[in-house]
């Protein structure tokens, strides 16, 4: 009861700022849309290229977790952190509930936005979703989104011992943003790119998850992406676990 | 002009006196101008791997875009983009009195009192990179091709700055809205494609995408021998309304703040 009213609160919150929500939109948006512009002078497998590009956006907004810049910028080196630590709720629980309102609005307001677009243009989405199978999407979405939201949170936590990360945000971003295949599905990439995408994490966490609904994968196929996600996760986690226990030590409550 | 200028000057030599003072923050932004920038020539060279010409430009075309692309981002970083990234919040605490009530003029110290200047090394890495791009791939450039090549530089500047101003001036209505920069940032992703792009589309609403692609495909245009006249013309023309229509915005917006927060 405690978590959906926390949920409740901050689904209020995101309503505080809608013109600004509708902006975070459009820059996935914007980001995909030249690539789609792109692809279609490559004249290449447009159908495919579209659906894909489109679900990346919307999928994206969903799966892709922006919660890094709060906690090492607000939280940790403004000292907000205080205020979670004297409330008896886990602070990763904490920022979950308060992210998911604005990754569930941000990807409703996408679809809808797409929605038109689709409706408008008459184009067809190429999507192969069987319902048997829609459990096993959902489980692939929510593990997908706690990969990249507990990766965010440990790469902020090292904010406890670094005065200025921006730079490397800036660069996990763009390791982020070549392997989980936002420049292009990663079945056109080149072969040593393909299979380091396929060790680290980051496909697990929105490619996959979007692959669910455009390939027709199998059931063994289903579950070997959800074992993999949860190794991914379990590792993710131990290293989120150890940061926090070490970085906490070197808070102090006026900030870094 | 000259007070302007030596206004200009003095706030150069505080911004490296700034520089000095925080050098780790040299460094990060250094790292993370360098980063974007080996992003964008991997995600170029992905991108046409698959297919060796789209839109009529080769995948060395396409990687000299990029090039030239990295260099005027570094140009535009480097002297404004810092200072309208600090807009929103000047704006929305009630900062902003203090520009106006200065005897300069608020747009000129709105939008050029900051500096980065890790994207002047950013820049001028992207100089010597298209520089040497174009030796290693025997382009021949004659002295013409230079001097036009850096001028519709310099006009492509023009155009992404007075597109950056009109957005930007919408804060004075709107100062929650700090993720405007943001926006543009990705706005400006589509300055490292061709203009045919756009044209290919045949999209109507996407012909208001068209400056900003103009803005870097002209000069690399022009650098490559592909036919660029008509490009050259209409990037002229773009820059010299938008420029003229985002002052005059700016202008009237100033009229509407109403201070305090």
């Amino acid at each position: 009861m405690k978590w959906i009213r926390i949920l409740g609160l901050y689904f209020e919150k995101v309503f505080e700022y809608k013109a600004k929500s509708l902006l975070w939109i459009f820059i996935p948006m914007a980001n995909n849309l030249t690539l789609l512009l792109f692809w279609k002078g490559a004249t290449e497998q447009m159908n495919y290229i579209s659906t894909y590009y489109i679900l990346m956006t919307v999928g994206g907004l969903f799966l892709t977790s922006y919660i890094e810049d709060d906690v090492a910028e607000v939280d940790i080196k403004q000292g907000e952190l205080v205020n979670y630590l004297t409330k008896p709720i886990s602070y990763y629980w904490m920022k979950l509930f308060i992210e998911i309102p604005y990754r569930v609005m941000q990807a409703i307001y996408a679809a809808l936005i797409i929605g038109i677009f689709i409706v408008f243009f008459r184009f067809n989405l190429s999507l192969v979703l069987r319902p048997l199978y829609i459990p096993l999407i959902f489980i692939i979405f929510t593990l997908g989104y706690l990969i990249s939201f507990t990766f965010k949170m440990s790469i902020a936590y090292l904010s406890f011992w670094f005065k200025d990360m921006h730079g490397f945000y800036e660069l996990t971003t763009i390791i982020a943003i070549i392997f989980s295949g936002s420049v292009m599905p990663l079945e056109w990439y080149p072969p040593i790119m393909r299979s380091m995408a396929h060790i680290l994490p980051f496909a697990y966490s929105s490619y996959y998850p979007i692959m669910t609904l455009i390939k027709p994968f199998e059931f063994i196929d289903f579950l070997t992406i959800i074992c993999i996600q949860s190794v991914w996760l379990c590792i993710l986690l131990v290293f989120h676990n150890f940061l926090w226990k070490q970085g906490i030590k070197e808070f102090t409550a006026v900030g870094q | 002009m000259n007070r302007h200028l030596r206004i200009y000057w003095a706030m150069l030599k505080i911004n490296f006196a700034y520089l000095l003072a925080y050098r780790a923050n040299f460094i990060t932004h250094l790292i993370s101008a360098f980063s974007w920038g080996a992003f964008r020539i991997v995600g170029i060279v992905l991108l046409t791997g698959k297919r060796g010409v789209v839109f009529g430009w080769t995948q060395k075309d396409m990687i000299l875009l990029t090039l030239g692309f990295f260099m005027v981002i570094g140009i535009f970083h480097f002297l404004f983009s810092s200072n309208f990234y600090l807009f929103s919040r000047v704006i929305d605490r009630g900062e902003f009195d203090a520009i106006l009530l200065k005897p300069i003029d608020s747009q000129f110290h709105s939008t050029m009192r900051v500096v980065n200047y890790a994207n002047f090394v950013r820049a001028c890495v992207g100089l010597i990179l298209i520089i040497g791009w174009l030796v290693m791939n025997h382009y021949t450039v004659t002295f013409i091709q230079i001097v036009l090549f850096s001028f519709y530089i310099v006009v492509g500047i023009i155009t992404t700055y007075s597109i950056w101003l009109l957005f930007m001036t919408t804060l004075i209505w709107y100062p929650s809205l700090n993720n405007m920069v943001e926006f543009l940032f990705t706005l400006n992703g589509f300055m490292k494609y061709p203009g045919e792009m756009i044209r290919f589309s045949g999209t109507i609403v996407l012909y208001l995408l068209l400056p900003l692609v103009l803005a870097v495909s002209t000069p690399v245009k022009i650098l490559v021998r592909k036919n660029s006249l008509e490009d050259m013309i209409v990037l002229s023309l773009i820059a010299i309304c938008l420029f003229i229509i985002s002052r005059l915005f700016w202008k009237y917006a100033l009229k509407s703040y109403t201070s305090a927060s």
